[in-house]
This record gives structure tokens, C-alpha cells and sequence, in this order.
């Protein structure tokens, strides 16, 4: 049991990569904290610089109050499950468990005890004579892990540790390992690029960014799953959390005072700011007559026959494609006004599903009710619920509070 | 009618293609078996033959006598055959091992990714690149009495040198031998399992240091476990050159004084290409082939016994 904390922690390589800078926050004593970000954002750098396995080039990192910067990963009382397992291929499964608290000199009889019943609950009893290379990938796993928990470390560290089993062992895995958690209560930092993975998994989760400035700093915001979701920080947050990705559209403010009108920039659309946000988020009233960038979440469009309360803008759109997957479905359709760029995602998913070819239209995605869905074709009328609408300033990316 | 000609042929051609495909493998194969059968199995049978007559070629271009087993009888009785069987066994294990745990040693070392180990690397293969008989030369002026540099050496640490030199004492000479040897092929050990080590995984390595391994643990746990099929094999090839050492005894020693350097390869050459001896050649011959497989044989079965993961 541990706190962890870090203080203005850096990493460069060779004197020239930035992989991690400027990254400052704690993790309390029991706590899950999941490091979420798209690749080359030094999530696994900023975990294994943790584990001791890379060195620090800037700041200080905290065990339990300890100054560990520069301790051994030896002399760190700390475990990690591996991306690929790293299990000791020419040992069995008991000797894989067995061989790191051989290494601490427990005595056998008791090495014995705490294996069995780690592999109990792990439901790896069976498998205690077998090597890794006859085993199955999630049974690989739980080896990793129980090889993790039967040192019962001050920390836990996981590296992508579900990113090789298939879709649906995943899920599995998931869940148990949620269980698992919750039994044993280490404090724990998990990696992961899987936002659902971030979002069930972690008490917080921290949104990191890849950097080419030793000024910034990747990590950008570190908070619960719902305030993420609810409150990005940022564009960078807001479009990297959710799926499918938040929509991102130029809005001009015009008015003043308590009321806001707000144009979408190249369509004669136009709305009245609702007067209870203004009142939550005054910031807004200072961009009057100036551009902002609206976000609006998928999941803030709806059809017009299933709402009638207020604060909804009816928009009548040219439905392109549709698809529904089970309880969801997607529907994709353009509006004429030009496109905000966010690089967060690393893998455009369906070039022609996000990106428009015409370069002055952008493409937004609505997740609607499947069983209306399946009639729309053609024009559909659809809402959105403007009270629940970001914006951030388009020069900082921040949200405007 | 064009039809059915159509489809005969078409079933005709992979019929065929089949058939040149069953036998594909078996007609690849066959020029190396053909050519080892006659490499290793004609002299192996023709040797056979003549270790049952009396042939010295002083006296005859042909076998001279069927002798039945007289051959083995003198080789067997013959001072020389004992001594040097002890002395090979002890060259060939004593070499075996230094050779390996010395190499074992510097591959971890070079592993270690320090710097000038690309330098130290291209270094390292330089003894193995050398004929043996030109080491072997190379270590005769080393050991020179007079103005070796090895018995300088020797005599600068304060360590026992025999008056008649290293080579000429019956209590060093084999030592000696062993030494040139050692510095030949241990860096051969060194960069073959220098290669094996680099597919340990680095993840391996990491986790074992999270574990605490300790060096011990982690040479011998984790590290050699990784190398040990390369190491089994190199171990086997070695083992095998070892015994048959030859040029090295030949350039240094010549198997003297009296037999004390005397390895069954030298006992061989003496047997075959001075004394002219075809007869009792060919019989030591079989007897060597005899020990060496059985050595090999037991150390397969015991070796390679657990072999899975």
C-alpha cells in the first residue's frame, strides 16, 4: 500500500526526443489511476520511468513520500504485468509465480502456501505444472498477474496488460481484473490507448498527449471518468474521450449581456445560447463577436419526434449513411461550414465516414435511437440539446468555463 | 469430343505435379545422402577391412595378411594407446568446460551493451579465424624457454617454470596444449552465445528485475536457460573437435615428452602416416569412432532428453 507521486517528472531521449514532460499529480494510497492516451503520448515511458526501468531526465518521483527518482527497480517495492507477459518461458507456471519471492528469501513452505492460493483465485490451480508456451492467451495473462500478486507489491503496474487477447476475453478480463481490484486494493497505474478500458477501469484516469516541446506538459487533465466525459478541459480531452469522437464546429457569438445568439459559421443556422448555461459558464460572454469552437457530443442529437422541450435547435439534415449497431445507431450528415482540425486519434477510423471530400463542409456523426433510425432516409429532422453543448477557445483549445 | 479431351488433360497435369511432389523432397535430399555415404561411409567400411590384415605400406602397396583381431590386440596393448586416452579425455573435458564458462563469461559482458564492445566483438572472433597450425606455431614461440613471451610472463608472476621449458616438462606439456586451445576457441563460445543471448527478451530481463533477481539468479535462471540449446550444441561440436585434437600436438609437443602430451589423434597420425602401419591405423581408427559415438550418443540422450518448450 502506497502513494505515489509525481513531481515535474521528464523524460528525454538522447537529448532530443521528448517523450514525457512537466508531468505532476498523485496517486493516493489504494487508488486506480489509468494512463489513457493515443501512442507516442509516454504513457508506457512515464510507467515504466515507475518501474525504475527508465531513468528520470527531469523532476522527482515519490513513494510513499520517499524519493525514489533514482532507486533500483530492485529496491522498489513494485510489480508490472507486461504488454506481452513476460513470463520465464523454461519455468512452469508455480515456478513463474514462486520465483520473486524465492529471490526475496521466503522460506518454501510459505512460497508454497501463497502460490496455491494465489493460483486458486485466479483459477490457475490447474494449470501450476504447465509452461507458458501451453497455455492460452488469457490464461498467460492471469499467469502475468498472479506472478504480479503474490508479491503483494507497494504498487501495482500494468502495461496494456488486455491489449492481447481477443475482443470478447477482453471484456472478460476486464471485469475480473475489476474484481480483482477491488479484493486486493493495491494502488495501481494502468496503461492502456483503450478509452472504454480507461473509463470503466479507473477511480481517475489521466489523459495524456504526445509533446515536441519541452514546455508543455503531456499530461492534460486527471480526473474522474464522468467529470472527464462531462468536463473536458480541453479539445484535446474532449475529443480524444467518447466514442464515436465529439463533433467539432466554428460558432460565432453575437449579442450581449444575458443573451447570447450563436451562428454556425457558413450556414444560416443560428441559436440562442440557453440563459441557464450562460450562467453556468459567464466566461462565454467575453467571446461577443468572436469565433469559438462548439462541441457537440454524439449523443446530444436526438430525433424531433422524441423531444419536445426547449433549449433544442430542430436541424433538417441530409442523412448520408446510417448504422446501427445493436442498441446504437450512427447517423452521418454534413453541414456547410468549415472543418475544425483536432489531432487527437492516431487512427482515422473510415476516411470517407469522417472526412468529407468537399474541404468547406464537415461531417458530423448523431447517435440516435435505432428504431427511428431504421425509417430515416433521405431528410431527417433531428435536435440538438443546446444546453449540453462545450466550447472552447479556438486559439488555446481550453474550455470555456 | 473436344470436351472430354479438355478435362482428361487437365486432370493428367496435377496427377503428375502430385506425383513430382511426393518425391520432390526425397530427390532434393538425395545428392548430400549419395555424397555423405560416400565421404564417411566408404572409408569408414574400407578401414573396417583393413584393420583385419597386416599392411604396412614400407613393406607393400597391398594388404599383406588376414590377421583377424592381432591389430586391435597390439593397439590395445600398446603403451602409447592408454596414455593418450586419458590424455584426450582430459584435454577434451577439461577444454570443453573452460572454454565454455570462460566464453559464457564474456558473451554476458558483451551483452552489456558498454562501450567499444562493437570493437571488443570484431576483436574477439580473431583467435578462431587462425588455422590451428599456425597457433599452434604461434604458441610455440610463446613458450619458448628462452625468450617466450608466456614463460616471460610465467616468470614475471613468479610461477613455477620447468628448466627444460613448458612444452618439455611431462607435467606441463599437456597444460600447455590445453592453453593454446583455450585461447583459440573460447571466444568462438563467446559470439555464439553472445548471439543466443541477444534473443532473451528484454521484457524477461525487466520482469526478473522486478523480481529482485540477483546476479546469480539472473545469469543462471534466467539468462543460460535462454542460451542452452545453442550451448548444447556448441558444446557437442566442440567436444567432438577436442577429441580429435591433432595439429595443435603435432606443432607443440609431438606428444612428448614421452607419451605425456600424447592426445589418440597424434597416436593415429604416428600409426598411419610415420610408421606406415595401415593395419593397426585402421584399428585405432574403429576404436575411436567406437568411443567418440558412444560419448556423443550418451551425452544426446542425456542432453536433449527434456527438450520442449
Amino acid at each position: 500500500m502506497a502513494s505515489l507521486q509525481f513531481e515535474r517528472i521528464g523524460k528525454t531521449f538522447d537529448e532530443q526526443v521528448i517523450a514525457v514532460a512537466n508531468v505532476s499529480f498523485e496517486v493516493e494510497d489504494g487508488e486506480f489511476v489509468v494512463l489513457v492516451g493515443p501512442s507516442g503520448c509516454g504513457k508506457t515511458t512515464l510507467l515504466r520511468m515507475v518501474a525504475g526501468l527508465e531513468s528520470l531526465t527531469a523532476g522527482t518521483l515519490r513513494l510513499d513520500a520517499v524519493d525514489v527518482s533514482d532507486t533500483d527497480p530492485r529496491d522498489r517495492d513494485v510489480a508490472m504485468v507486461f504488454q506481452n507477459y513476460a513470463l520465464y518461458p523454461h519455468m512452469t507456471v508455480y515456478q513463474n509465480m514462486a520465483f520473486g519471492l524465492q529471490q526475496r528469501k521466503v522460506p518454501a513452505a510459505e512460497i508454497e502456501n501463497i502460490v496455491h492460493r494465489t493460483a486458486r483465485t485466479l483459477d490457475l490451480d490447474k494449470l501450476l505444472k504447465r509452461k507458458p508456451g501451453a497455455l492460452s492467451g488469457g490464461q498467460r495473462q492471469r499467469v502475468a498477474m498472479g506472478r504480479a500478486i503474490v508479491r503483494n507489491p507497494a504498487v501495482f503496474l500494468m502495461d496494456e496488460p488486455l491489449s492481447n487477447l481477443d475482443a470478447k476475453l477482453r471484456v472478460q478480463m476486464r471485469s475480473e481484473l475489476k474484481l480483482l481490484r477491488a479484493r486486493l486494493g493495491v494502488t495501481t497505474l494502468y496503461v492502456t490507448h483503450d478509452q472504454v478500458e480507461a473509463m470503466t477501469m479507473g477511480d481517475r484516469v489521466a489523459v495524456m498527449k504526445p509533446i515536441d516541446n519541452p514546455g508543455e506538459t503531456n499530461l492534460q487533465q486527471v480526473d474522474t471518468p464522468q467529470t472527464l466525459y462531462k468536463q473536458p478541459v480541453n479539445i484535446f480531452v474532449a475529443s480524444f474521450i467518447g466514442s464515436p469522437a465529439m463533433n467539432f464546429v466554428r460558432v460565432r457569438l453575437a449579442g450581449g449581456g444575458d443573451a447570447l445568439t450563436a451562428s454556425i459559421v457558413g450556414t444560416p443556422i443560428s441559436y440562442d445560447v440557453p440563459a441557464g448555461y450562460l450562467a453556468k459558464h459567464p466566461g462565454l460572454a467575453d467571446y461577443t463577436d468572436k469565433e469559438v469552437i462548439a462541441g457537440i457530443r454524439p449523443e446530444f442529437f436526438e430525433f424531433a419526434a422524441l423531444s419536445n422541450a426547449t433549449h433544442k435547435l430542430p436541424l433538417d439534415v441530409d442523412v448520408l449513411v446510417t448504422e446501427i449497431i445493436g442498441p446504437d445507431s450512427y447517423l452521418h450528415f454534413d453541414l456547410p461550414t468549415p472543418p475544425v482540425h483536432v489531432g487527437t486519434s492516431d487512427e482515422p477510423a473510415d476516411a470517407t465516414l469522417t472526412q468529407p471530400a468537399d474541404t468547406q463542409s464537415t461531417r458530423f456523426t448523431a447517435r440516435v435511437d435505432p428504431e427511428a433510425a431504421a425509417e430515416a432516409s433521405g431528410t431527417a429532422r433531428i435536435t440538438l440539446d443546446l444546453a449540453r453543448v462545450h466550447y472552447f477557445d479556438p486559439a488555446s483549445e481550453l474550455a470555456i468555463t | 469430343m473436344a470436351v472430354t479431351v479438355e478435362t482428361a488433360a487437365m486432370q493428367a497435369v496435377p496427377r503428375r505435379r502430385r506425383r513430382v511432389a511426393r518425391y520432390l523432397p526425397a530427390l532434393l535430399i538425395a545428392p548430400s545422402v549419395i555424397m555423405l555415404l560416400c565421404l564417411i561411409g566408404f572409408p569408414l567400411v574400407f578401414a573396417l577391412k583393413n584393420s583385419f590384415f597386416f599392411w604396412n605400406l614400407q613393406t607393400s602397396p597391398v594388404p599383406l595378411q588376414y590377421v583377424g583381431l592381432a591389430n586391435y590386440e597390439l593397439a590395445l596393448t600398446a603403451s602409447a594407446f592408454g596414455a593418450s586416452l586419458v590424455n584426450t579425455i582430459i584435454l577434451t573435458v577439461t577444454g570443453t568446460a573452460i572454454e565454455f564458462f570462460l566464453g559464457f563469461a564474456i558473451a554476458l559482458l558483451l551483452a552489456t551493451q558498454l562501450k567499444g564492445m562493437s570493437v571488443s566483438r570484431a576483436l574477439l572472433i580473431m583467435p578462431t579465424t587462425i588455422a590451428p597450425i599456425v597457433a599452434g606455431f604461434l604458441f610455440r614461440y610463446m613458450y619458448d624457454p628462452t625468450g617466450g613471451l608466456l614463460t616471460w610472463l610465467a616468470n614475471a608472476l613468479f610461477l613455477p617454470v620447468p628448466a627444460e621449458g613448458l612444452l618439455g616438462s611431462p607435467n606441463t606439456a599437456l597444460l600447455s596444449i590445453l592453453i593454446a586451445d583455450v585461447w583459440q576457441w573460447t571466444p568462438f563460445f563467446a559470439i555464439v552465445l553472445y548471439a543466443g543471448l541477444l534473443s532473451v527478451p528484454k521484457e524477461v530481463i525487466e520482469a526478473a528485475r522486478l523480481d529482485r533477481a540477483s546476479f546469480a539468479a539472473m545469469v543462471f535462471r534466467i539468462k543460460l536457460p535462454f542460451v542452452l540449446k545453442t550451448a548444447l550444441i556448441i558444446l557437442l561440436l566442440r567436444f567432438m573437435q577436442l577429441f580429435n585434437t591433432f595439429d595443435l600436438v603435432l606443432v607443440l609437443t609431438r606428444g612428448g615428452p614421452g607419451t605425456s602430451s600424447r592426445t589418440l589423434g597424434y597416436t593415429l597420425y604416428q600409426q598411419g602416416l610415420i610408421d606406415f602401419n595401415i593395419g593397426i591405423a585402421s584399428a585405432t581408427t574403429w576404436m575411436i569412432v567406437l568411443i567418440i559415438n558412444a560419448l556423443v550418443g550418451l551425452y544426446i540422450f542425456f542432453a536433449f532428453r527434456k527438450w520442449e518448450w
